[in-house]
């Protein structure tokens, strides 16, 4: 076909038939602002973000709707056309919480904080799981301002996660359509589209059914492509931007898909489908379930033999050594099963072992639920002496009939306790090798990922094994199968999914699974520590903010002797994490404490997940040494500044403080007005309240940095609580002089009694214990810089154990 | 059994007991406990060689005098049962004690049989018949006086405080233990690993605890509600402080506070009381390294670097003095060096070095040697200059000691405390400065064993006893046996 011309910013630029201006513009290499556009997916002109004006034609058309025609003459980047980009975003952000982006400390911010904070509800940049590849962010990115003064509008409620494997929230969503039309695109006839209109609209299945119920297939190209976040994957989520992404092939099912898994820290942490056309569509296991199977906690890691009756981890030239002994030993009386959804290596080298030693050979494939009645009925009769077994076939009972049995498996099971031998080999994506594809052909599979302690391929195990015994592998090649007759495609419906893979139920490794209707083992069902049936009633719980949990519990022992500034440990299941929470109001009379409790990781979100009536494992207080109220003199005027979690705490302080006569002024930040709680409270403790948001929502532009600059010096005390971000500022711009001036410290600890050390502090070159020299520490003192590395020691790990199960206490 | 002949002492002729274990292999990779225990007959064969000495020498060397040849004897005779009764008589934790005491230096090491060949296995015994009435369901509670009417307040709910708390509760007082973690059982909890002492067991001794009446309260730390002082003016008669030795201490070497560098207390707790092993069925964050380097030669570094293994990481322990001189319990020593703890014996740290997220890559330690025995009898060591090098890693266990924890103290200013942090007590009675209250266990004597902290309690628990029936607390004449 024959390209024509046309003019893109005083450039000539050669186009081909059928390219919108958008797509001519960016061949010839010219940015163009745009979020809904995609390569791939039907024209939308959804966001207008890539106006342009061509010559003429009326207004601003969107370039990724108009086609390009030869002579056009076309302007991109006008002042008039970055005006109404500039608007465009505005508008987009007062439905988005953006409060970061008018933050003056934002690039500061996010240096401390290199990794946004896990927060149930995405408020801000700083606490959404998208942070590191958000497009949105990338566009907005030093054209944003907010002078149109429209207000930013957040909705708790507009969060939804009654779904597997996809947390919804509306709050980031921009409405630019790429999630229906991806659906679209992959599956023809879309399960998702834009419901209500107006304010109301919003992306939802029919009727705002759960997609589970739905048509919805869970390919997730939808989250792959959502610009904003709007759309996540609940288990992959925060583990940010991958550092590779890798192809290999799924073989859950015998379709044998390619796959694209993004690799982090050598681990498969999310995988994608490696093309939007609808042959490459991946079906829930493939996009959601790999990451899970691949870092189970079950995994078996470890090669074992049983000496004197226990099983012990031993080396691999034993293993093959006892392997062939075995087998030599049971020669015509050995079981061996073929895995038909394993690599074709392992299984020649299974045939030409079966052959070598004259066993029954069986063949099982994936989805099997195990062996066949009679060879069943031959075991129970003790017709085997051994039996070579891949994967989990064998039930308890049977596994002890056989008196030498070997395993090979990828996880761990109960009946591996009978074995004699136990071998662990790498799965797909873990080591290379050939399967088929559905027509039978020969297809190669690379490994994405090294495997782990002694996982090998199998193949290479058997291969050994072979030449040990003189066998030549090469002789038992033999033809691939294609997809089986009457095979239905998982990707095509959700209910075609298999339950099991080489003999284990998928749903135990991936929980997800069971709200699609795929059973769990029975076995699964782990029973819960009950040594703490008293606990600690909540009397109340309600949400203050987006993220911030006012509770209530009934603790009478307690309520008598707490003092302002103190702390305590809770502890929401008896298998939680010990975690430090400030007190801030009691009533020793009615025997209740209250806690602010910011969402921020696991421990925090599983109380956050519990109601009222619910009970606390753990509440273990007062902790800490509280404010010394006498340092504080009668009529003296102190700055109260509180950021976060802060808001709260100092509200017993200021409260304690008026009470003995001190003119208490309170400063508050948040990073937007809805992010602003206790406003009422505090005014009815102090003389003052100032308030201050980091976009300018609601009181001054700024932080409580800005009100000790201005006013610092013009107070007796000074007392900041809030993050390790807002401390340090607090430090940096509090007079140099101050004379009593503090914060109040929350590093990571475990008891809380001074007992671990967990929680060392450097204030003034000398090491203090938080819990129990602190929480309070002369403001200009702290070494925060430390203070903020140790409080990020566990980041990876605190990815991990966030709680992704839904239907349980445990949400976000 | 002063109504038995005395028989001549003739010996079996067995050899001594040695327990199964797991294998050092294997159980480098698992929490379960090493040694498995033995059966009756094995039990029983063993018991036959106490030699039933008319004067034995092992009472005297327990801490707790358990009547030790009374014990083996019913043992002998097949019966267990009998045997842990008359354990309990002077024993609250006989399943702990006969699992984490050095019997080398106590009850066995002055065996008579210990002189020419290998001493009674009093531990594996004493282990056995408490094991073999719990699982069999045996269990008998010892009989309680009646009651006195008398409030006893027990801080800490450890080995000391478990041990008064049971001698009083017999004695008809009401007990009241303060514990403040979330857990009862003190050290045997966030100290000593499952594999070394499962937590099962000090679940079922707190449990016969509640049996005999004592009241436990969790969480709660007295000095931050209650204080020593409202405790007495509240109701209780007496208090028994076994606070313990729960604040660790430091090096005080630079960078000691980087990202990896961790208080054995904390890595031992965060993986026995808070099961990190678990993770993240259990929410405590483990410690993710390849290889870890402890510091120190006492039971805590044993425990450490053994659980170092355990959790996957290449294990080295490293100690200023020579291997003689370590004070770790044989038993302990011998079992890190078979499951591969890297001993690197007369090594100092000297700095940690960190990269630019604050977190450890290394350790330069500095090679010692040893001088000549100072007045107590312990060679000095010294630094030989120049010989710095570096112990590549990724974290960092303390485990040099601890001191008491001094809130208590601080909340009760009548309660006299010594330099080193523990409290005063008369050494006879272990009545503290104030005379209501008493004290034993690691909060008087400083950082020792589980057994001796028991001793102690047992003592403090007679003088309450006294000083509650207003006798006098030091007897005129020694007490012929205990």
């Amino acid at each position: 076909m024959s390209t024509f011309k046309l003019t893109i910013d005083g450039k000539v630029v050669e186009a081909q038939p059928g390219m919108t201006v958008l797509q001519a513009a960016k061949s010839a290499g010219i940015f163009i602002p745009s979020l809904c556009a995609h390569d791939e997916l039907s024209p939308y002109g959804a966001c207008r973000l890539c106006v342009v004006e061509i010559d003429g034609v009326r207004g601003t058309p969107t370039s990724c709707t108009t086609p390009a025609a030869e002579g056009m003459v076309v302007r991109t980047n006008t002042d008039q056309l970055q005006l109404q980009r500039r608007r465009t975003i505005e508008l987009m952000m007062s439905g988005h919480p953006s409060p970061c982006f008018s933050c003056d400390s934002r690039a500061d911010c996010e240096v401390e904080k290199s990794q946004p904070t896990r927060a149930g509800h995405a408020t801000r940049c700083g606490t959404c799981s998208n942070r590191p590849g958000c497009e949105l962010r990338e566009v907005a990115m030093g054209n944003f301002t907010r002078d149109i003064g429209l207000p930013l509008i957040y909705d708790e409620s507009k969060v939804e996660r009654n779904d597997p494997f996809i947390d919804k929230d509306y709050n980031l969503c921009i409405l630019c359509g790429r999630c229906f039309r991806v659906c679209e695109k992959v599956h023809g006839k879309p399960a998702i589209s834009i419901a209500n209109r107006g304010k109301k609209a919003k992306i939802s299945s029919e009727f705002e059914k759960a997609w589970s119920a739905e048509e919805c297939k869970f390919c997730g190209a939808c989250v792959d492509e959502c610009p904003t976040g709007a759309l996540t994957d609940r288990w992959g989520k925060w583990f940010g931007k991958p550092d590779k992404i890798s192809e290999t092939i799924c073989a859950i099912c015998p379709k044998h898909c390619r796959v694209a898994v993004k690799i982090k820290d050598g681990r498969i942490v999310s995988a994608k489908s490696v093309s939007l056309k609808r042959e490459d569509a991946l079906c829930a296991l493939g996009r959601f379930g790999i990451p899970q199977i691949m870092n189970s906690r079950s995994r078996l890691l470890r090669a074992q033999m049983r000496k004197e009756g226990e099983l012990v981890p031993v080396s691999g030239p034993e293993i093959i050594k006892r392997f062939i002994e075995i087998c030599r030993s049971a020669e015509g009386k050995i079981l061996v099963t073929e895995h038909t959804g394993g690599f074709y290596e392992s299984r020649k080298g299974i045939r030409a072992l079966a052959d070598r030693f004259g066993a029954k050979l069986v063949k099982l494939s994936n989805d099997s639920d195990g062996l066949d009645e009679e060879t069943k009925r031959e075991i129970a009769e003790g017709k085997f002496e051994a039996a070579f077994i891949v994967g989990s076939y064998l039930d308890e009972s049977l596994a002890s009939k056989i008196p030498h049995l070997i395993i090979a498996d990828f996880m761990k099971t109960p009946e591996q306790e009978s074995a004699e031998l136990v071998i662990p080999f790498s799965i797909f994506g873990e080591t290379a090798g050939t399967f088929a594809s559905s027509g039978g052909e020969k297809i190669m599979s690379a490994a994405a990922v090294a495997s782990r302690s002694d996982q090998r391929p199998l193949s290479g195990f058997l291969s050994e094994v072979c030449r040990e015994c003189g066998v030549d592998v090469k002789a038992f090649d033999f033809k691939l199968e294609g997809l089986p007759a009457g095979f239905k495609d998982p990707a095509e419906d959700k209910r075609n999914m298999p339950e099991r893979f080489l003999g284990h139920f998928l749903a135990d490794f991936v929980p997800d699974l069971e709200m699609l209707g795929l059973r769990a083992s029975p076995h699964k069902k782990a029973a819960k520590m009950a040594d703490f049936d008293a606990g600690f009633e909540i009397l109340e719980k309600r949400s203050v903010a987006p993220n911030f949990h006012e509770v209530t519990v009934k603790a009478p022992d307690m309520a008598k002797f707490v003092q302002p500034g103190q702390f305590a440990i809770l502890m929401a299941n008896a298998d939680s994490e010990r975690s430090p929470f400030t007190i801030i109001d009691w009533d020793a009379e009615a025997g209740w404490v209250k806690f602010i409790l910011e969402e921020v990781g696991r421990s925090s979100a599983e109380i956050g997940a519990l109601k009222k009536g619910d009970r606390l494992a753990v509440v273990s207080g007062p902790l800490g040494t509280p404010v010394n109220l006498d340092a504080f003199a009668k009529g003296s005027k102190a700055l109260l500044l509180g950021g976060c979690y802060g808001i709260g705490a100092i509200y017993p302080i200021a409260r304690a403080l008026s009470e003995r006569g001190v003119e208490v002024t309170c400063a508050i930040e948040a990073s937007s007005a809805y992010m602003l709680y206790f406003k009422d409270e505090l005014k009815s403790v102090s003389k003052k309240l100032v308030v201050r948001t980091r976009d300018g929502s609601e009181g001054e532009k700024g932080g409580c940095r800005d009100v000790l600059k201005e006013s610092g010096k013009d107070y007796d005390s000074i007392v900041a609580i809030g993050c390790v971000f807002m401390m340090k500022q607090c430090a940096q711009a509090a007079p140099k002089d101050a004379k009593h001036a503090l914060c109040a410290l929350n590093p990571i600890m475990v008891d809380g009694t001074g007992m671990c050390g967990a929680c060392r502090v450097s204030v003034g070159g000398e090491t203090k214990f938080a819990c129990v020299d602190g929480p309070f520490f002369p403001l200009l003192d702290v070494d925060f810089a430390e203070l903020g590395k140790r409080r990020t020691a566990y980041k990876l790990l605190e990815i991990e154990a966030m709680p992704r199960h839904i239907g349980g206490k445990c949400h976000s | 059994m002063a109504e038995e002949k005395p028989r001549k002492l003739k010996a079996s002729g067995l050899p001594r007991l040695k327990m199964p274990e797991q294998d050092p292999i294997r159980r480098a990779t698992n929490f379960e406990e090493v040694p498995y225990g033995v059966s009756l007959q094995m039990a029983m064969d063993e018991a036959s060689r106490c030699l039933q000495c008319p004067k034995p020498r092992c009472i005297a060397a327990c801490p707790v005098n358990i009547r030790i040849p009374e014990f083996i004897a019913e043992i002998a005779k097949g019966d267990p049962k009998s045997a842990a009764i008359k354990l309990k008589k002077q024993t609250a934790l006989p399943a702990v004690c006969g699992r984490v005491c050095p019997q080398e230096s106590q009850c066995e090491g002055s065996c008579v049989l210990g002189l020419r060949g290998d001493p009674v296995a009093i531990g594996t015994l004493e282990r056995f018949s408490a094991d073999y009435v719990r699982l069999n369901n045996l269990e008998e509670l010892p009989e309680k006086a009646a009651p006195t009417g008398k409030r006893v307040a027990i801080i800490g709910c450890g080995p000391a405080g478990i041990t008064a708390a049971a001698d009083l509760a017999i004695s008809g007082h009401e007990v009241e233990i303060f514990e403040a973690l979330h857990l009862p059982g003190g050290v045997l909890m966030y100290g000593i690993p499952q594999f070394r002492l499962p937590k099962e067991i000090v679940v079922h001794e707190v449990e016969s605890l509640k049996k005999l009446g004592v009241k436990i309260h969790l969480n709660y730390l007295v000095g931050k509600m209650r204080t020593v002082d409202t405790l007495l003016s509240g109701g209780f008669d007496a208090i028994f402080i076994g606070s313990g030795a729960g604040l660790p201490i430091f090096l005080g070497i630079p960078g000691e506070n980087s990202v990896g560098v961790f208080s054995a207390n904390e890595f031992l707790t965060r993986f026995n009381l808070m099961k990190a092993y678990d993770f993240p069925n259990h929410g405590t964050t483990p410690i993710n390294a390849r290889h870890i380097v402890t510091v120190g030669g006492g039971n805590v570094a044993m425990d450490s670097s053994r659980t170092a293994l355990r959790i996957g990481a290449k294990s080295t322990l490293v100690y200023r003095r020579a291997r003689e001189q370590m004070p770790a319990r044989a038993e302990e020593v011998h079992h890190a060096e078979q499951e591969g703890v890297n001993f690197q014996m007369l090594t100092n740290p000297k700095r940690v070095i960190a990269d630019e997220n604050g977190k450890i890559t290394a350790v330069e330690c500095v090679k010692m040697e040893l001088g000549e025995p100072d007045a107590s009898g312990r060679r000095s060591v010294s630094e030989i200059p120049g010989s710095e090098f570096q112990i590549p890693c990724d974290a960092l266990v303390v485990a040099i000691g601890n001191r008491p924890n001094p809130l208590l103290p601080m909340t009760c200013a009548s309660l006299k405390t010594t330099k080193k942090g523990t409290i005063e007590v008369d050494p006879e009675t272990l009545q503290t400065s104030i005379p209501q209250v008493f004290a034993g266990g690691d909060v008087v004597s400083g950082a020792a064993t589980v057994i001796s902290a028991m001793g102690q309690a047992k003592i403090a628990a007679r003088s309450i006893n006294k000083f509650l029936r207003g006798e006098p607390l030091k007897d005129e004449t020694v007490p012929a046996s205990v």
